[in-house]
């Protein structure tokens, strides 16, 4: 009777054994990593819409404010969708014929209502108010991404709650004043942008910022990126004491912004 | 166990759960000990496979409901945006709610196009802000899914318009009107009575019958007697320094309750000097919630109340010469009137609406002898201000003699359930069947409905227009929230449709009321809710000059009160009220006041009375490893030749020989929760077959007779209970003082620190004896400090205190959190095993020495418990998943998604304020379409395997911190009301920021009378309590 196990063997078990040690980290590593990733998040995938409505067509090339459709972003927790008849002040008047506005027309008509896709969400047990963000200055698209930029909207931002903690943690690290920031940029031969920036709200900020890229202005560095909603390491770290003292100038309760209660109830 | 006696009592508290923890404390040591006392029904006929399989089971279900994959949401935004319609936003809505027969001013929230709350309105006396659980669970009636859809003519679809084509028809072909009858329950809105007098003219034949079985029949006979017409009694008890109780309820019973406890309470805490509180005798039949509050509580039999009245008279010198009634503490009458006679004009009478006309005509006769009646004073006599007051029971009887003898062609039936509601002897269903038309208009598909040719579905009060007067004489307006969920019209639109008026809801009740001008004035009108301007709603043009009018004489030639054997009372429901809110289950699974039954109802007796019929009191040692607490003796009860066969409860406090059932239960067709089911699911038992047309209420001569049956009722008493072990025998969880004790520096009474009343010091010290050898315990701590001590200014710190000198013990904190926290109900079976969900509860105790407890008529305590938001929270430490954590602002955060159930913290809570979901006890709110529109959309619906408890109502503390950060200000103090505190009715919860001296809950934690529960366990409570206050007379012991 020969060998039952012949030396090969002895490397498949020991291969066998290393694997299964590794397999394990392997597993949790890929699920986290499937977790995290925009097949499970639907982060920056564009989804299909009754109207292919173009945030790059309106914002940036015409420059229409966000708040001419998300209307109640600065008052109530909910930014609002815009009702048919906001799509049709204008639409009534200039591309009256368009077929991609016909379930826009129809609606009108018949007062059934336009169902979009719902493309930012967070879960029934998260309670978010962008008017709170708003008025701390935090820009759009930090949380949206660059939305001047999508044809269709995707969603610019995984909304994990990691995500979330991260700036709820730390919001030092987002919190920006760019009326200093302007002040800075000011020697760059950039002279109009910056005009009464001093006076500039938090608030107000987020929105000049939005005027600055419809009217094609030069950006500075930190514009820029949050433009194009970079918002990881988005400050150099030098700064990061005037950032603190920007925290405490605006009133920012760092300790509580984690509490749980504080999104969750 | 074998303790002796001695040790036996010695290890009792003063203050008792119930008889059973005086009785047999080991077996309430074990249900506060065992987490699960019945866990022997539970595993019947489980091996140990079968629980292997079972966590299995578990196991993987578990993991598989980890996964969900959501479908893309939409977004349905407006086509045409309504002005103000905001997504998400609440609105406030001022409309009109309806207590007795009477109006009600109620503040109406809306989210989303969906009334989700109904709170008082603070700007009129009939809520002053408050509200009473049947009110609030009016929301739930609204969306109840067994109600009436679409009208219906002898079981079978129809149009409204056919259905009021066919109605007008046979209307006109009545001629004169003759053979037309309106019943209704009390017609309150003078729009629907402008309505009824127009129909009048047309048809001057017709004729309208009022009935419900909670009517002022018995108040308004007693004012003929006293004064020859229908006045009805305004109390100012704010004026009143001395109230002498009949058998009455004020706090919680009539149609005035939420102004009344109101105004009590603020006559409950005395001055710096100790002067100022009122003082309060309640002669009592049962104990109810004025009988918490009072003072001096007597018992005394409904026979004997006019006796007790008389002999207050000619004690006062008031004529006559009435003795004392037997079995009466005399000594407490004698008391009574000294003070009454002391306090000549500050002193009042005030009788149960259950008690036979004389005792109200002699009550109102002696407060006007007292000279305690008029403007300023005590109790103000006016006109009924309902547009047609009538007498019930009379009206009813009428209307079954002219059904009977054939006289009625056409029955309108507006609102209300007769064939249930009505006295059995009458046999209403028998007359019913010979009216040749017979109209429905209601809520269900009822009793009454069921014998109808047309059963017409009714508007909720927040669908419809409508109006009413409230008891104070002011007119409310009602508007509604939302458009009719189904096909539904209210009584004003369907009395004005068979009258061929179209008019809409909104222009009937405009045309009723004269405008100055003819939108602005209208608009201001709909903001308050009420006709009247401000300023005058307290002060009622309606008030007539009545005083004196009344005919003093009266008292002594009154007809005394003859009864034999037992005596009877059938009284509407704590919950339920006369069956309206049958199919209610909040208020189904709302604990009754005081005996905290739930699900049923029951014949309450004494002690000495369920000793003498035989049955077993709950407590009884044949009970001691039964799986259910509260396994009843049942008894047949009759009365009047009719009869009846109830469980019957042991009701400490009680008067000997005296029954007590309450009415809305045993309904046979009542929805999917009202319709009785026996034993497993609750549904009581029919009072209404024992009453009579002529003694609806109150009777003499009953018999009873214990039949060997056995029944299990549901009672919470024992649930949740803190844990006395021997050791800890001195904690106290409630404390009480006087006036003089508190004005001489003694907020906790004469032995406070010794836990024991008189006589039972030994072994104790002078100082703090009570607390363990750690001391009191304020600031001792192996941790280090916590944030908001380092940084107090940088974080608000909430806090609660709730004021036991108010807390009436009505539940109404129940309901109101139910509501607003989207609290499942779990139903009978699961009440029976403790798993209630309720994140506020009351408990009630019975105060004895330490040695004894009176069993005749102990005093009665309540004490509302909620999550005490500890500091050094025992619950948190012990979460192996961290699901349970501090907030910096102090709250005791519970976070649903970590929870795993392993409810360790539920095991260490010191105050069991924690309520874990065994089963998926919101699965109804997910199933049921239209119970989706109930959930208030700020707070999550929980799933099983989850704890859960009070939050201090965190999205409103959020809400209320993202308004004030986009004002750049701070919370203003009062800004933050939790559900709890909007809707006590008394005023007994105060909550805020704690941190800034001026606030109100800062002072409240200030106040000498503060303390914590269980203070010596260290666990820093921010909820905290303030003593109870008790004025007994000097001369007397309460």
């Amino acid at each position: 009777m020969g060998q039952i196990f012949k030396p090969s063997a002895n490397s498949i078990a020991s291969i066998s054994l290393l694997a299964a040690a590794g397999l394990p980290v392997v597993l949790l590593v890929t699920g986290s990593l499937i977790t995290r990733s925009p097949a499970n998040t639907k982060a920056f995938i564009p989804l299909d819409q009754p109207v292919p409505f173009s945030h790059k067509h309106h914002v940036k090339e015409l420059g229409i404010d966000c708040r001419y459709c998300h209307n109640t972003v600065e008052e109530q927790a909910n930014a609002s969708v815009p009702a048919t008849e906001v799509c049709m002040s204008c639409h009534s008047q200039i591309w009256t014929n368009s077929p991609m506005l016909e379930p826009v027309r129809n609606s009108y008509e018949t007062g059934k209502p336009i169902r979009w896709t719902k493309v930012n969400a967070v879960p029934d047990f998260v309670y978010f108010d962008h008017s709170i963000h708003i008025k701390r200055g935090i820009n759009c698209n930090t949380c949206h991404g660059a939305v001047q930029e999508m044809a269709i909207t995707w969603k610019g931002k995984p909304f994990s709650m990691a995500w979330c903690l991260d700036c709820h943690k730390n919001p030092e690290k987002y919190m920006l004043d760019l009326n200093a920031m302007g002040g800075d940029s000011h020697g760059d031969g950039h002279g109009e942008g910056d005009h009464g920036a001093n006076m500039l709200t938090p608030r107000e900020q987020i929105f000049e910022l939005y005027k600055k890229i419809a009217a094609g202005e030069k950006l500075t560095e930190v514009e820029h990126r949050i433009a194009e909603g970079h918002t990881q390491h988005m400050l150099p770290s030098d700064d990061i004491h005037k950032q603190y003292k920007l925290m405490e100038e605006r009133g920012i309760n760092v300790t509580q912004l984690a509490d749980c209660w504080v999104c969750h109830r | 166990m074998g303790k002796s006696n001695e040790e036996k009592t010695g290890a009792s508290p003063k203050f008792y759960k119930g008889l059973e923890q005086y009785e047999a404390p080991e077996l309430v040591e074990s249900w506060a000990e065992d987490e699960f006392p019945d866990r022997k029904s539970l595993a019947s006929g489980v091996d140990r496979r079968d629980v292997l399989k079972m966590i299995g089971g578990a196991a993987l279900t578990a993991a598989l409901t980890g996964c969900r994959f959501q479908a893309p949401r939409k977004i349905v935004p407006f086509v045409q945006q309504p002005e103000g319609a905001i997504a998400g936003t609440r609105k406030h809505y001022a409309t009109c709610a309806f207590k007795d027969g009477y109006a009600l001013a109620v503040v109406a929230d809306q989210v989303d196009g969906r009334p989700v709350r109904i709170d008082g309105n603070p700007l009129h006396p009939s809520t002053m802000g408050g509200l009473d659980s049947q009110t609030m669970a009016e929301i739930l009636n609204l969306y109840d899914p067994d109600r009436l859809q679409s009208p219906r003519h002898l079981n079978s679809p129809i149009s409204w318009i056919d259905s009021i084509l066919k109605i007008e028809e046979a209307l006109n072909q009545a001629g004169n009107g003759a053979g037309i009858a309106v019943l209704s329950e009390t017609v309150n809105s003078p729009t629907l009575a402008r309505l009824g007098a127009e129909m009048k003219k047309k048809y001057p034949g017709m004729r309208w019958f009022q009935y419900e079985p909670a009517h002022r029949d018995n108040q308004r006979e007693g004012s003929m007697l006293a004064t020859g017409s229908d006045q009805i009694s305004v109390y100012n008890f704010g004026e009143a320094d001395v109230i002498v109780s009949i058998d009455a309820d004020p706090v919680m019973r009539g149609p005035a309750s939420l102004n009344y406890a109101r105004q009590i309470g603020s006559r409950r805490i005395p001055d710096a000097n100790g002067n100022g509180m009122s003082r309060i005798y309640a002669f009592e039949s049962h104990p109810n919630a004025f009988g918490i509050t009072a003072d001096h509580r007597r018992r005394i039999k409904p026979s004997q109340t006019l006796a007790l009245v008389q002999a207050i008279a000619s004690q006062l010198g008031f004529g006559g010469s009435a003795a004392v009634p037997q079995g009466v503490d005399a000594k407490a009458v004698e008391t009574a009137v000294k003070d009454l006679r002391a306090n000549m004009g500050r002193g009042v009478l005030i009788a149960g609406a259950h008690l036979p006309p004389q005792v109200h005509a002699a009550v109102m006769a002696l407060n006007s002898a007292m000279g305690s009646v008029g403007i300023g004073k005590p109790v103000e006599y006016r006109a009924n201000p309902n547009p047609m007051p009538t007498n019930h029971a009379k009206d009813l009887e009428s209307l079954v003699t002219s059904m009977t003898s054939g006289q009625v062609s056409i029955l309108l039936i507006l609102g209300g359930n007769p064939v249930y509601k009505a006295p059995a002897d009458l046999k209403f269903a028998e007359a019913l069947g010979k009216v040749p038309l017979k109209v429905h208009l209601a809520m269900h598909d009822d009793e009454t409905g069921y014998l109808c040719d047309y059963q017409l579905p009714m508007s909720h009060f927040l669908e419809a227009w409508g109006d009413g007067k409230s008891y104070f004489g002011s007119t409310v307006i009602g508007q509604p929230l939302v458009d009719p969920l189904y096909d539904t019209k209210s009584a004003i639109e369907f009395l004005a449709a068979i009258n061929g008026n179209p008019s809409d809801a909104r222009s009937l009740v405009r045309a009723t009321y004269t405008m100055s001008s003819p939108n602005g004035n209208w608009k201001s009108l709909l903001a308050k809710g009420f006709y009247e301007s401000i300023s005058q709603v307290f002060e009622l043009s309606s008030r007539t000059a009545s005083e004196g009018a009344v005919n003093v004489s009266v008292l002594n030639s009154l007809a005394p009160i003859s009864a034999q054997g037992m005596e009877l009372l059938v009284l509407p429901d704590p919950t339920i009220h006369d069956g309206r809110h049958s199919n209610n289950m909040w208020l189904q699974e709302t604990p009754k006041v005081i005996t905290n039954l739930t699900w049923d109802n029951a014949l309450l007796v004494s002690l000495a009375t369920a000793e003498k019929l035989g049955v077993k009191a709950p407590y009884d040692k044949r009970l001691l490893g039964v799986p259910y607490y509260g396994k009843a003796d049942m008894v047949t009860v009759s009365v009047n030749g009719a009869s009846l066969e109830v469980p019957v409860w042991v009701n400490l406090g009680q008067a000997d020989d005296v029954l007590v059932l309450h009415m809305g239960y045993g309904r046979t067709r009542a929805g999917d929760f009202g319709t009785k089911k026996g034993e497993k699911a609750g549904g009581g038992f029919n009072a209404n077959l024992l009453r009579t047309a002529a003694n609806p209420t109150w009777m003499s001569g009953v018999e009873v007779k214990k039949t060997g049956n056995e029944y299990v009722l549901a009672n919470v008493q024992h649930h949740n209970t803190i844990d006395y072990k021997k050791e800890d025998r001195d904690r106290e969880i409630l404390k009480e003082t006087t006036p003089a004790l508190l004005a001489a520096g003694k907020p906790f009474g004469e032995e406070h620190g010794g836990g024991h009343g008189g006589g039972h010091g030994e072994g104790h010290g002078a100082e703090d004896p009570g607390f363990n050898e750690f001391g009191k315990g304020k600031d001792i701590s192996m941790y280090p400090g916590l944030d908001f001590e380092k940084n107090p200014e940088k974080n608000y710190q909430w806090a609660m205190t709730i004021d036991l000198s108010l807390c009436t013990g009505c539940n109404a904190c129940v309901t109101a959190c139910q509501a607003e926290n989207n609290i499942p109900v779990v139903g009978k079976p699961a009440v029976q095993r403790g798993r209630e969900m309720h994140w506020i509860r009351v408990d009630r105790y019975y105060k004895g020495d330490g040695h004894h407890l009176d069993m005749d008529n102990p005093p009665i305590y309540v004490q509302p418990v909620t999550c005490m938001h500890c500091e050094q929270a025992p619950c948190e430490p012990v979460c192996p998943v961290a699901a349970t954590v501090h907030s910096h602002e102090g709250l005791n955060q519970m976070v649903y998604n970590r929870c795993v159930g392993t409810r360790y913290c539920s095991n260490n809570c010191p105050y069991k304020v924690r309520r874990y979901n065994f089963f998926h006890f919101s699965q109804r709110a997910d199933n049921v379409p239209v119970l989706k529109m109930l959930q208030n959309p700020d707070v999550t619906v929980r799933y099983r395997g989850v704890m859960e408890k009070c939050t201090y109502c965190v999205q409103r503390i959020n809400h209320a911190r993202v308004e004030a950060k986009r004002e750049d200000r701070e919370i203003r103090d009062g800004e933050i009301k939790t559900a709890c505190q909007v809707a006590c009715p008394s005023g007994a919860i105060v909550f805020g920021d704690m941190r800034k001296k001026e606030n109100a809950v800062a002072q409240t934690r200030e106040d000498a009378r503060n303390y914590m529960m269980l203070e010596e366990l260290n666990t820093r409570p921010r909820t905290s309590y303030l003593s109870r206050i008790r004025n007994p007379h000097p001369e007397m012991e309460a």
